[in-house]
């Protein structure tokens, strides 16, 4: 099922990144996944890239959340796969895509440029910036990852659009979170599962208690849904050109939402079993959980995708909401 | 980690295809049947409905053709099974024989079983009945006590079969039981084909909580049984049983039970929007599209020859959750609108089914388990 280039990818980013995870942002580490190609991995030969699809442009990023990895990676993949489709040609990284207004800019600080979005009459308007250390005001999401607002900007006049809607540019941006997620909850689950082997109390291994397999089963529930959840949106991404907007928004929301709900009950079942050690700094699951928390609410909280897709599921003709869900379901690509 | 893949499925233009003719189908059949009935989904008992489907080639899909089935791919009977769920179609009366029963058979009955009960199956004609549970055997399969004992002439069984799903419209029942001296705890079971028109079979009706009837007992009272009644091996039932759990785990029926209030819920709250009540159903229609793609890729596996257990216990699990939170979404989201009389009969029904959904085919305790044994826990 796998192509060798996914496996290929897998492995190199497996390599790259296994045991780099916990700190800050590490230049060194971007110039080697930037040799490694993955920034650019979605963009065609001609525009620079590799010609990747979806799927295997993704595998690093759903990997390097798995290692709580703090790097610009995915910002940098999408900022140049939308400044692709507007034929601004190849951006050097990092570089992240950012709607006008207040929201934070992840990374910000560390930026070469920020691709500015506003939204058009019909389409998204891009512009191009490149922001002077001074003008962040640093942040951080739960996990520390940088979230910098950029202050004192002049609004500018955008050079180029994509002719797509900004909600389906924001399932795009939302599709960045669900692969981390489902990457960092698939390592929860193994951290969970390896520790329950490893902890004894009363005589035997946490693991061989009915109660605790209970709370794993259903944390490994919850990691299988957010791992279809990802890879549904990102085949649903990979066919936005033949399948339309009318496919992927829906897919992603959905994805989007479910995988924050994984994320709740992974985060909340990985400390229960983990007792109080897990609750310290020094061990490694606050890196997943605290990334979890910050990116369920990223790009779409799980209240605004849920109003999306109860509109959607409301709006639908008068044969409800089956055949809308349906029609959803990947086409066969010849 | 061991943790199951679901491969993505794709659909292809002739799948599409059939899902279409499958609903075109279903819209024009059930054209008269109220809500509330169709509410009742895989419990609803239509004979001619389900002779109807099987002319038209959807019943026993998977069957090679040589037995009067149609060489299908697992996915295409899954398309066929959404759709007819999620119209809510009455297919209690092939169900078990469609889903579980023919496989069982296709795998481990003799060439005779068959020739002779394949076909009708297909046909939409042939109905089965599940025997498994006992009075003291629900969770711990491995603790039934009905017994065939063997003679010169075939079998003689004794015992009683509880929750026997529609036993009194079936043909045959296989049994789940004892045939020789357990040298281990899932040693010495096998699994025998009966004819329900035999002498000694007597069964009686056990009414649900809403006070229906589609549970029966079922007691076998020295029922003698033709030495080709044994399906399998003798001795092999345990693991024979296993896989016949597996079929029953897998399939759309295990998220799809309550869809038609999805529907009517939709139907009836469709102009009242506010915040908290959109979060609830946003929150639904995302979990049952991500629960779609689990099941549909469970049947991909299963059309590649896999057997896929641990896949179908997650999906099952989630699956039960999901169908047993409709109605309590539906409270939140409607309020005090229930007054639309269909609506409120949809809702009574798949609120007084919906403790079943976490019970049948295997409960979520013993569903967690094997999932936990999957993860190598035990």
């Amino acid at each position: 099922m796998d192509s060798s280039t996914y496996s290929m990818v897998l492995e190199t980013s497996e390599k790259l990144f296994a045991g780099r995870g916990g700190g800050g942002f590490d230049p060194a580490l971007w110039s080697a996944a930037e040799e490694a190609g993955f920034p650019l991995a979605l963009l065609s030969e001609e525009h620079g890239g590799f010609g990747f699809s979806a799927r295997e442009a993704f595998a690093p990023v759903r990997v390097a959340a798995a290692c709580a990895v703090a790097l610009p990676l995915g910002e940098t993949l999408l900022a140049n796969w939308v400044a692709s489709q507007a034929g601004l040609g190849m951006l050097d990284g990092p570089v992240a895509l950012a709607w006008s207004g207040v929201e934070a800019v992840p990374f910000g600080r560390h930026l070469r440029r920020v691709v500015c979005l506003s939204e058009l009459d019909r389409g998204v308007g891009l512009s191009l910036l490149h922001p002077a250390a001074e003008l962040w005001h640093p942040g951080t999401n739960h996990a520390g990852e940088e979230r910098d607002v950029l202050i004192a900007i002049e609004p500018v006049a955008p050079q180029a659009r994509v002719a797509m809607s900004p909600v389906a540019l924001r399932a795009v941006m939302s599709t960045l979170r669900t692969v981390q997620m489902a990457g960092a909850i698939e390592a929860v689950a193994d951290m969970c599962l390896r520790y329950c082997n490893e902890r004894e109390q009363f005589g035997r291994p946490l693991g061989k208690f009915q109660a605790i397999q209970h709370q794993l089963a259903i944390l490994a529930t919850h990691s299988c849904a957010a791992t279809v959840a990802a890879d549904m949106a990102v085949a649903a991404f990979e066919t936005l050109a033949t399948q339309g907007e009318e496919v992927f928004i829906p897919t992603a929301a959905a994805a989007k939402l479910r995988a924050a709900e994984a994320a709740t009950a992974a985060a909340s079942i990985a400390h229960q079993v983990h007792g109080a050690i897990g609750f310290s700094e020094e061990y490694p699951l606050h890196l997943l959980t605290r990334r979890l928390w910050s990116w369920r609410d990223e790009d779409g909280s799980e209240s605004q995708w849920a109003e999306y897709l109860a509109n959607w599921a409301q709006t639908q003709p008068e044969r409800g909401l089956w055949p809308a869900l349906t029609a959803c379901d990947l086409a066969k690509v010849a | 980690m061991a943790l199951p893949t679901f491969p993505l499925e794709t659909t292809t233009p002739a799948q599409a295809a059939l899902r279409d003719e499958v609903r075109a189908f279903l819209a024009e059949a059930l054209s008269d049947l109220p809500a509330r009935e169709r509410a009742r989904s895989w419990t609803g008992f239509d004979a001619g409905f389900s002779r109807n489907l099987g002319e038209r080639g959807w019943l026993g899909m998977t069957l090679p053709k040589e037995y009067g089935g149609h060489d299908r791919s697992a996915v295409d009977r899954h398309i066929v099974v959404e759709e007819l769920l999620a119209a809510g179609a009455p297919v209690a009366a092939h169900w078990i024989a469609d889903r579980q029963s023919a496989p069982l058979i296709l795998r481990h009955g003799t060439e005779e079983q068959r020739r002779t009960i394949l076909p009708r199956i297909a046909a939409g004609t042939c109905f089965f009945g599940i025997g498994m549970s006992e009075a003291n055997s629900g969770s711990d399969l491995a603790s039934a006590r009905t017994r065939a004992e063997k003679t010169a002439d075939g079998y003689v069984l004794n015992g009683t079969k509880l929750w026997t799903t529609y036993a009194h419209k079936a043909h045959y029942m296989i049994v789940f039981c004892r045939t020789g001296q357990a040298e281990s705890r899932y040693g010495g079971f096998s699994q025998v084909l009966v004819d329900m028109s035999l002498p000694g079979i007597s069964v009686s009706p056990v009414l649900d909580i809403a006070g229906e009837h589609h549970f029966n007992e079922v007691s076998f009272d020295n029922v003698l049984l033709p030495p080709d009644a044994l399906l399998g091996k003798e001795g092999d039932g345990w693991a024979q049983v296993m896989s016949e759990l597996a079929f029953e785990r897998s399939g759309p029926d295990r998220f799809l039970s309550s869809f038609v209030l999805v529907d009517e819920l939709l139907r009836c709250h469709k102009r009242m929007p506010g915040a908290a009540e959109t979060s609830d159903l946003g929150r639904m229609v995302a979990r049952l599209m991500v629960l779609r793609q689990m099941s549909l890729s469970v049947a991909g596996r299963l059309a590649r020859g896999e057997q896929p257990v641990l896949a179908a216990a997650i999906v099952k699990d989630l699956g039960a959750l999901f169908e047993q939170d409709v109605p309590e979404i539906a409270r939140r989201v409607l309020r005090e609108n229930a007054s639309d009389p269909e609506y409120a009969a949809v809702f009574r029904r798949i609120l007084l089914a919906a403790p079943s959904f976490s019970l049948r085919g295997g409960t979520r305790e013993i569903l967690r388990g094997i999932i936990a044994r999957g993860l190598g826990l035990r």
